[in-house]
């Protein structure tokens, strides 16, 4: 506990100086600092239910995808800011309703059922908009990328509040109780259901809201794409890669891929699957405590 | 005064009777006793009261509130707690940790970390863990861990405890000191306990009252004297 307040004063540098960002006045950087962002954003709002519990989400692209839908439908009716608002709240509703037959399943089977549910979902969406003749649907007048870019990041910073201090509060508690023995949880008065289903909901919202954002950013919205479960399979590994159950690891991992995307995937962009499950692999047999376990003891040595 | 009723329950697994129109009720501060072969019922019976297992029939009530139909957490937050006869420990949690989250969850409803963590830690006194409390519960010996069970379960804040076999696997010596800290704790905390147990001689030393079940079947009750000269207890244990 000793590493507390040196571990925020870090957060806080870091938060700092990605909030300068725009003050490079370059473009291209702009541009790599929200996808640093919203990394951070995902990764931290999945480990609030994958990490803590142990039920591994591998559908999280679907409320990223719903956020993203949502916005682009609804901006035709209402301002950017409640239209965002409104793509996090369909998010979380859309948790919400889900939650209670999926989180009954453990394991092997919450994985595949969220990746199935996810892709059901994307597949409706596109039949929707081919019945509605929509192919793809375009932004215009979109925010500036400062401004999206500023939401991003306060999205990434308040994930990470959340996730900080859902490690050592009550809630927290109960949610590692449930990881480690859902009945012996449930013997001690840990409410599993509805703390597994709030979990699920608050990891969904965030997620929701940042579909939205990026679908402003690119100003353009095709079902496939803003549901791509690469987007998945992306939080998953990064968030393996950088350590689950640590506060630092989304964003130790965060880092990892956008540097190696910048080094390597830029330049060959159909190898990216491969490289992701290498990673997988590479870090669950030989660094299972993955980039945060890693500095962790560097740090104590 | 009566704490725990149990009146008529039965449960049915397929075809299989675990439990057959079973009544008893346990007085507040006293200590219970369960006994029986193995596949008696005993088990189920714990997981009825605790809520993990819906019976088939009959009624249960705990401080005068029924628990037909409540969840095992809503049962804890009544003050019933509940050790595993198969230890269920939060492995990769310490063994402070373990005491905390019950604290903070059970009827004692410490929601603020220093309240649980003074629950937890006079838990872990109570049972002689607190020289472990900062090791990693999966680390824990087999007798250790159930004693941290039994920990869990006080630090719920439970008024009565359901102990499931707590005395198996330890030595002669560990046994009377665990029979120690019970008495003590139905002494210093009004503690009732019901409790399972394979050791003999512990189960006739701990009870005011035992009762046994044989085959889901309540065969005899009473004072442990007397239950050990029942007829049918000598016919389904000697022959």
């Amino acid at each position: 506990m000793t590493g507390k307040p040196f571990l925020i004063a870090a957060f806080a540098v870091v938060a700092g100086l990605l909030a300068l960002v725009p003050q490079l006045g370059s473009e291209y950087w702009l541009g790599v600092a929200f996808i640093v962002a919203m990394w951070i954003a995902l990764i931290q709002s999945w480990s609030l239910l994958s990490a803590t519990t142990g039920y591994i989400s591998l559908g999280h692209a679907v409320f990223y995808g719903i956020g993203a839908y949502v916005l682009v439908v609804s901006l035709d009716w209402m301002s950017v800011p409640y239209a965002l608002a409104l793509s996090g709240a369909a998010a979380g509703l859309l948790a919400l309703v889900v939650g209670l037959p999926v989180l009954r399943v453990k394991g092997p089977y919450f994985v595949i059922l969220t990746f199935g549910f996810a892709e059901l979902v994307k597949n409706l969406v596109m039949l929707l908009e081919t019945r509605l003749g929509q192919f793809s649907r375009m932004i215009f007048d979109a925010p500036s990328l400062e401004a999206l870019y500023y939401a991003m990041l306060a999205l990434a910073v308040i994930a990470t509040a959340l996730a900080a201090w859902t490690a050592q509060s009550r809630f927290g508690r109960g949610l590692a109780a449930i990881r480690e023995n859902e009945v012996a949880a449930e013997a001690i008065g840990v409410p599993v259901t509805r703390l597994k289903l709030f979990a699920f909901v608050a990891s969904a919202i965030i997620p929701g809201i940042v579909g939205g954002l990026l679908v402003l950013r690119t100003s353009y919205f095709a079902a496939d794409q803003a549901f791509d479960p690469a987007v998945s399979f992306t939080i998953v590994t990064t968030a393996i890669v950088g350590g689950l159950g640590r506060v630092s690891g989304p964003l130790l991992g965060t880092l990892f891929l956008v540097i190696l995307s910048e080094l390597l995937w830029a330049r060959f962009p159909q190898a990216y699957m491969m490289i992701l499950g290498a990673l997988l692999i590479v870090f669950i047999l030989f660094v299972p405590q993955g980039l945060a376990g890693l500095v962790g003891r560097g740090l104590k040595r | 005064m009566t704490i725990l009723d149990v009146q008529n329950v039965s449960k049915q697994f397929g075809g299989l009777k675990a439990l057959q129109d079973v009544s008893f009720s346990v007085d507040e501060g006293t200590i219970f006793g369960l006994m029986g072969a193995n596949g008696a019922g005993k088990t189920t019976l714990f997981g009825v009261i605790a809520g993990q297992i819906r019976p088939n029939g009959g009624s249960i009530s705990f401080a005068g509130k029924t628990l037909a139909g409540q969840r095992p957490d809503q049962i804890c937050r009544l003050g019933l707690g509940r050790t595993f006869q198969i230890v269920r420990p939060f492995g990769n949690l310490s063994v402070l940790d373990n005491v905390i989250v019950s604290a903070m969850y059970g009827s004692a409803r410490a929601h603020r970390l220093v309240d649980a963590t003074t629950a937890g830690r006079q838990a872990l006194e109570d049972v002689g863990l607190a020289p472990l409390a900062d090791q990693l519960a999966a680390s824990l010996t087999l007798s250790n861990q159930k004693r941290l069970e039994i920990a869990r379960a006080l630090a719920t804040g439970a008024r009565l405890v359901l102990l499931d076999e707590v005395m198996a696997g330890l030595t002669a010596t560990e046994v009377a000191e665990m029979t120690e800290t019970l008495f003590r704790l139905r002494q210093e905390r009004g503690l009732t306990i019901l409790i399972i147990e394979h050791v003999m001689g512990a189960l006739m030393n701990l009870s005011d009252r035992i009762l046994v079940l044989d085959h889901g079947v309540p065969i005899a009750m009473g004072p442990p004297e007397q239950v050990v000269a029942d007829e049918n207890v000598l016919k389904v244990y000697f022959g």
